[in-house]
């Protein structure tokens, strides 16, 4: 985010508007000529030009089709906020355009009064994403995230759970109805996946990564 | 993991009486947790099932009470907002965790939604964005408060600059394996792994997926690509 570039404008809020489908981009240039905040300083079907408009329209924020934008778009951007607007919203391609710096991303469904807070949100510094994409997006996160924590059993989480309670191995064996050959043994695997060779490390351990309260 | 039971799906012209949405709040500040105690109260599409200040209790009474929707405060006493996350998560619970937070927290929403949140407010949320946020989120759906979306797009910028691959070498093999429908045993058998590490890396994969079994998986990871 940048702030300063926030805090420096003054006067409207200069809008570009690339979209390759005409009655969609009549309706949102109309939109934005209606908001006293804003000023539509171009529009185009394409982003072949996007450079060339850029440089000399000067926007603050580039108001573009999902479907026209591709990484070079993007980058070519930078000195505007890009805020992308979908007709199908799909949470990779959306996951994706924040990742190369998109600063929103919307629903061709919302209306005009919506998009335009959008473009001031975005003009501010903020990113904006579509309530619609937002759980996808959350799935985007979790699918990215690698969890580096060992994965335990039911019986290993059990023990785990009497050990944390302060029993002793045979006081858990009688709890679970275990032999106590066999709660060594789990007990065994449970050092292993911790990384440690004695039970007040095991839960010191399991506590730190989150196993256990 | 166990799946989460789904609520019910809102299938248009089912006549059937609607269960209120079972909300519990836990907060440390005495003020802002009944604030949201009194808007839960009030709608009559919700029940408070619990009003409490610790994490601690907090999970005890999500464990014993299993609401549909908890309202955690992020600094709780005791046990704090994202652990008792983690361990709800953890344990398969079907209860949904919408966070309450500072706005100064934003920074700790990538983590607390790859941990499995199901949405982030804000301090500054009004009741109308918090109720609206709780149906949301009882829907299965994400909320997200509009200043931790920045917070959230600029960790995966973060992110982007060292980008790696969504699936390692390995969680690639052990998936392609799964597609021809080999058994766990089978695959660490192929890949010369321990059956045990085949078994936690499915389950890791599925978590990351999204998924609860093995068809589903396959059936994701090739609609992204991931494996062909």
């Amino acid at each position: 985010v940048c702030p300063a570039f926030a805090s420096t404008r003054t006067g409207p809020i200069r809008v570009l508007l690339v979209d390759d489908q005409p009655l969609f981009q009549d309706a949102l240039a109309r939109a934005v000529r209606q908001d006293g905040a804003m000023e539509l300083v171009g529009q185009a079907g394409d982003t072949r030009e996007l450079v060339a408009m850029i440089d000399r329209a000067q926007p603050d924020v580039v108001l573009v089709d999902a479907g026209l934008l591709d990484d070079r778009a993007v980058r070519t951007a930078r000195s505007a906020r890009l805020l992308v607007l979908s007709g199908e919203v799909d949470a990779a391609e959306a996951y994706a355009a924040i990742e190369s710096g998109a600063a929103g991303y919307l629903s061709k469904d919302a209306d005009g009064a919506r998009i335009c807070r959008a473009v001031a949100a975005a003009a501010r510094g903020e990113t904006v994403l579509d309530p619609s994409v937002q759980t996808g997006l959350a799935q985007e996160i979790r699918l990215r995230v690698r969890d580096p924590r060992p994965v335990l059993t039911q019986r290993e989480r059990e023990i785990l759970v009497l050990m944390a309670d302060g029993r002793t191995a045979p006081e858990i064996a009688g709890e679970l109805q275990l032999s106590p050959a066999t709660v060594r043994t789990h007990v065994f695997h449970l050092y292993e996946k911790l990384g440690v060779a004695e039970r007040a490390a095991a839960v010191a351990a399991a506590m730190r990564k989150g196993l256990v309260e | 993991v166990r799946a989460r039971p789904a609520r019910v799906a809102d299938a248009p012209g089912t006549r059937r009486a609607v269960a209120p949405i079972r909300v519990l709040a836990a907060g440390r500040q005495p003020l802002l947790r009944e604030a949201v105690a009194r808007a839960v109260r009030q709608r009559a599409s919700f029940q408070l099932v619990a009003e409490i200040s610790d994490g601690r209790a907090a999970l005890d009474a999500i464990e014993r009470t299993c609401p549909d929707v908890a309202v955690l405060e992020l600094r709780l006493a005791g046990l704090d907002g994202a652990r008792v996350l983690n361990a709800v998560m953890r344990d398969g619970l079907a209860t949904r965790v919408l966070l309450l937070a500072e706005a100064s927290d934003a920074d700790e929403a990538y983590a607390a939604i790859a941990a499995g949140a199901s949405g982030w407010l804000s301090k500054r949320a009004d009741e109308h964005e918090l109720c609206a946020a709780i149906a949301t989120v009882a829907r299965g759906h994400v909320a997200l408060a509009p200043d931790v979306q920045t917070a959230i797009a600029s960790e995966i910028r973060r992110r982007a600059m060292r980008r790696e691959p969504l699936l390692d070498e390995r969680e690639r093999s052990v998936l392609a394996l799964v597609a021809q429908g080999r058994s766990a045993p089978a695959i660490a058998r192929e890949l010369g792994m321990s059956a045990g590490s085949v078994k936690s890396s499915l389950i890791r994969l599925y978590q990351r997926l999204g998924v609860s079994d093995r068809a589903a998986a396959v059936a994701v990871a090739m609609r992204r690509g991931l494996i062909d």
